[in-house]
């Protein structure tokens, strides 16, 4: 038996359906939201963005619901699951599904994020379209403008793909030459999108900080920075409101995303740190208004 | 991932691609799921690659990879095979060629799953014994073993074709 034999076995190949395309925005989206989760364990390779982000679960209505696996809707003290994806690192999604369409939800989220981040930016600052408001694939959405992000969870035995569940948004800055770029996921606490509620350990191969502390209205807010080795800043702010509400809000001066290396387009990101958390902590930026 | 490294990735699944998704074939027989299996391991590949683009073995990575997926799927329960108690019948034969061609799939069609990896890994991939086990996480005397029950049954099937 050689190869020979299996090639002529096989006979003619039919044209390819593998969208190589399409898998790496899946997984750059997957691996965008990972490092928002857990940013010191992915920002050795560099990030780049201003997110603000909070899972949603959606309401009775949304095309959704339905797909959300057993996994991802358990609650803290559901028994253990012979499903491998019931042992997700990340916790369950937990709080009251959000009184809005997913449509209505967008909406409202993107006019708050984007009077806050207007006001706060340099004036004369445009904000335009970024690569990461591409979602899904082929589909850009204007400077800001959240769009739900949102897959099954499917098994590959060794992991678990899918399970998004959460509001995104994305701009770039741009102030004549300089551009940055700002990020925004919003989900129900807990999910693959949940914000930072510790400082963990430094990212190997940058320089930052941390800083953690509890906001007016008892919000567990996490403060980031941190410097990439090509040299582009991170600025970015983790709440978890205590109406179950998680915001990220991510700024960085390069205009797309630093993750994908280069020099910084801008002395420093868009935002500072103290703007970020003046934006996520906006009353406004909740599921359930 | 750095866009040097992206690119990197690219060059490697084009390059890579067709074998890729003759060998998911071969293990499932189904071009529609070669394509699934073949774009789930790369995507596992993408997730990992900045960390193995340089290991000395990289398409024995990408195999195991293929390989475990392809077992995972077929231990999905609403994959799982009807065990049968004979043979299909084989399809109406109009040349040796084919009559050859159809016999082969039918064989790899009739193993069980890690026995048709085996098969496959052993002589499509072209992999040694131990480069098998290692893929198949088993030991190289089942490798030899399940290939050589393998074999047995080709052999079978070529002399009930013959008679």
């Amino acid at each position: 038996m050689s190869k020979d034999q299996f090639d002529a076995a096989i006979g003619v190949v039919p044209p390819s359906t593998v969208d190589l395309e399409a898998v790496l925005e899946r997984e750059r989206r997957r691996a965008r939201v990972r490092r928002v989760v857990n940013p010191w364990t992915a920002v050795g390779a560099g990030v780049a963005a201003v997110a603000v982000g909070a899972a949603v679960v959606l309401t009775p209505g949304d095309p959704g619901p339905s797909m959300v696996s057993p996994g991802a809707a358990a609650t803290p003290s559901a028994p253990p699951s012979s499903d491998p994806c019931g042992h997700s690192p990340y916790p369950p999604q937990t709080g009251a599904p959000i009184p809005e369409s997913s449509a209505v939800a967008a909406g409202r989220l993107t006019k708050v994020l984007t009077t806050a981040v207007r006001q706060r930016v340099a004036a004369g600052t445009r904000l335009s379209v970024n690569s990461q408001g591409q979602y899904p694939k082929g589909t850009q959405h204007g400077p800001l403008t959240f769009y739900h992000v949102f897959s099954a969870q499917v098994s590959h035995g060794d992991g678990c793909s899918g399970g998004e569940d959460y509001f995104s948004a994305a701009a770039t800055t741009s102030e004549g030459p300089r551009r940055g770029n700002v990020w925004a996921v919003v989900t129900r606490l807990g999910g693959n999108a949940t914000p930072e509620t510790e400082c963990g350990p430094s990212p190997v191969g940058t320089q930052g900080s941390c800083h953690r502390r509890t906001g007016p209205h008892g919000e567990t807010i996490v403060e980031q920075t941190f410097t990439l080795p090509d040299g582009p800043t991170v600025n970015r702010t983790n709440v978890a409101r205590s109406d179950g509400t998680g915001v990220i809000v991510e700024a960085q001066n390069v205009a797309d995303d630093a993750k994908q290396g280069g020099a910084p387009d801008m002395p420093s990101p868009p935002l500072s740190l103290a703007q970020l958390t003046e934006v996520a902590l906006d009353p406004g930026l909740t599921l359930y208004p | 991932m750095k866009r040097s490294e992206e690119a990197g990735y690219r060059d490697y699944v084009t390059a890579r691609m067709e074998v890729l998704r003759r060998t998911a074939y071969l293990f499932c027989r189904d071009w529609h799921l070669a394509d699934d299996l073949v774009s789930i391991t790369i995507g596992k590949l993408y997730r990992h690659w900045p960390r193995v683009r340089r290991v000395a073995h990289l398409d024995a990575y990408v195999r195991r990879i293929l390989v475990r997926t392809w077992l995972d799927e077929k231990a999905r329960a609403w994959r799982r095979e009807e065990p049968a108690e004979t043979l299909p019948e084989p399809v109406v034969l109009p040349t040796d060629d084919v009559v050859e061609r159809i016999g082969l799939l039918e064989l790899l069609d009739a193993l069980p799953p890690r026995r048709r990896a085996a098969v496959v890994l052993r002589y499509y991939c072209d992999l040694s014994i131990e480069e098998t086990a290692e893929i198949l996480e088993c030991s190289p005397g089942t490798v030899k073993s399940q290939t050589a029950r393998g074999l047995d049954s080709l052999r079978a099937l070529v002399a009930a074709s013959q008679s």
